[in-house]
């Protein structure tokens, strides 16, 4: 295709789409991306029961897992709210919740139909990374619900910036300032070290192992605590992996639209460590613990083969087990 | 300004008109014909070619919406200057976001007609639809607007690492999606 003819596809692009993207409005980022979604209370019961059968194994090594993707699903203190992501993204809590989300379009397609489920990548329910990371998701939600703060402090750097932004944290009043600290000290975390620092797979590795033998190209991000996550593809699979170290708060959360729907099972890698694996319709995902980290994969494929919720298309249980063969989780 | 109020000088036939439509879109349309073109002659030329664009369109031309509009006459005008440059040897930064486009849309696909580049158009902008906001936001000031990721960055507070990976991202599923319309082989 000559250049031209691929300048005047682009160029007949639909009016409405064109005239949205004219200038950015956060007001809309909550409007497909997030917006609150509802729990089953069967659900919320089976987390309470894993809840203290967890507390009540403890933490060891990779050896003995102990975990499901239910124990990982983060229940609000007030009610039952989660916040969702219909993107499949890995993102920063709170980070497309910069202002009140708005109604739904009316003719606008909805990719998420039923209940829809965001986990914690930072642990367990009852270890204290995940209860801080609760805490704090709790908090945003439920702060400058209309916008007012945000508002009054406007687009530019913030006397938080430095201490807070830069380092992951949606924080840009001093009230959430001191709520973030105070969380941290609660649960006997710290906040992340160094500001978080672009790097691409080459210089991950070099930094923290060759966790994965098969991934050659890539990119992502860390901070000097080790905590860190990457975008990568074997295979044609893509996946993100995020590795969240212990003794930290971290704010990211993952959405996986339905942890109901995902089969489960324990898989020793060719590494000798054991991890478990998690199939659903959409994606895919891999989860790994050590006495030092928690590590989650996300895979961006499912078992049904769509192009829903973003997904590659399909991965299959042997596909799955392959591609967790390509990790060193022993250094992760 | 109100647009229904410029657009009703148009009527009039009030040169007043052109002041006010470069007074509120007066900004846009030099920024998109900057992003596509690399020379402030041409931008400044391409501007004022899309005032006279609207004047000889409104009417009869009643667009809504207005930004849109003038817009799309901004970039067409800029990317015909553009492929005219090209020729001329005096490419801009346009070149890379054809570049990355090309990536999804391979050089292989045969357009040979009107109806196949109006029928990729509408599936992409299918496409589109079934992002979220911000990837299509991503996309199509990228893509459409041409503008510069770190420009991106900007307006969307995001990190301009974080909308490479996007657009990269998007670029994969478009592929994908256009491969699944029959579109690409």
């Amino acid at each position: 295709m000559k250049r031209e003819q691929l300048s005047d596809i682009i160029g007949n692009l639909d009016d409405r789409q064109i005239a949205e993207a004219y200038q950015f409005d956060p007001a809309l980022c909550g409007r497909s991306p997030e917006r609150i979604g509802r729990m089953k209370i069967k659900r919320i019961v089976t987390f309470a029961l894993a809840a203290v059968l967890i507390l009540a194994l403890g933490v060891t090594g990779y050896a003995v897992y102990r975990g499901r993707v239910q124990d990982l699903v983060m229940k609000s203190s007030e009610e039952d709210i989660v916040l969702v992501d219909e993107d499949s993204d890995i993102v920063l809590v709170g980070e497309e919740e910069e202002q009140p989300a708005a109604e739904p379009q009316a003719a606008s397609y909805d990719p998420l139909p039923g209940d829809t489920d965001m986990i914690s990548l930072q642990g367990f329910a009852g270890s204290p990374e995940y209860q801080a990371a609760l805490a704090w998701a709790d908090f945003q939600h439920n702060y400058d619900r209309d916008g007012s703060v945000l508002a009054s402090v406007g687009n530019g750097p913030t006397p938080w910036t430095e201490t807070y932004s830069v380092n992951g944290y949606h924080v840009y009043s001093q009230e959430m300032a001191d709520t973030l600290e105070g969380i941290a000290a609660e649960y006997g975390l710290t906040l992340h070290s160094g500001a978080l620092q672009s790097a691409d797979l080459r210089e991950m590795k070099e930094r923290f192992g060759a966790f994965c033998t098969t991934a050659v190209n890539g990119a992502g991000y860390y901070f000097t605590d080790g905590t860190f996550q990457s975008d990568c593809a074997v295979n044609g699979i893509s996946f993100q992996i995020r590795r969240c170290m212990k003794g930290v708060l971290d704010t990211v959360s993952l959405n996986i639209f339905d942890a109901e729907q995902y089969e489960q099972w324990e898989y020793t890698t060719a590494c000798g460590e054991t991890v478990l694996l998690a199939l659903g319709p959409s994606k895919a995902l891999i989860l790994a613990e050590s006495d030092q980290s928690f590590t989650v994969i996300n895979v961006l494929a499912g078992s049904e083969d769509s192009l829903l919720y973003g997904a590659d298309g399909s991965i299959t249980a042997a596909q799955l087990e392959e591609l967790a063969d390509s990790f060193d989780f022993s250094i992760l | 300004m109100e647009d229904s109020e410029i657009i009703a000088l148009f009527y009039e036939r009030s040169e007043q008109a052109i002041a006010e439509l470069d007074r509120k879109y007066g900004a846009a349309v030099r920024k998109t014909a900057a992003n596509i073109l690399n020379d402030r002659q041409d931008e400044e030329e391409c501007a004022n070619d899309t005032y006279l664009g609207v004047w000889n369109s409104v009417p009869p031309q009643n667009p809504r919406p207005l930004k849109s509009y003038v817009c799309r006459i901004a970039r067409n005008l800029a990317v015909k200057r553009y492929h005219a440059n090209t020729a001329q040897k005096r490419s801009g930064g346009y070149e890379l976001v054809l570049d990355e486009l090309a990536e999804c849309i391979p050089s292989t696909v045969s357009v040979e007609d009107d109806y196949t580049a109006k029928e990729l158009s509408a599936a992409i902008s299918r496409f589109l639809d079934t992002l979220s906001y911000e990837d299509r936001f991503c996309f199509l000031r990228r893509y459409w607007y041409a503008d510069p990721v770190a420009e991106i960055a900007r307006m969307t507070r995001l990190d301009a690492h974080r909308i490479s990976v996007r657009l990269h991202r998007t670029r994969e599923k478009l592929h994908r999606y256009l491969k699944e319309e029959g579109l690409l082989e």
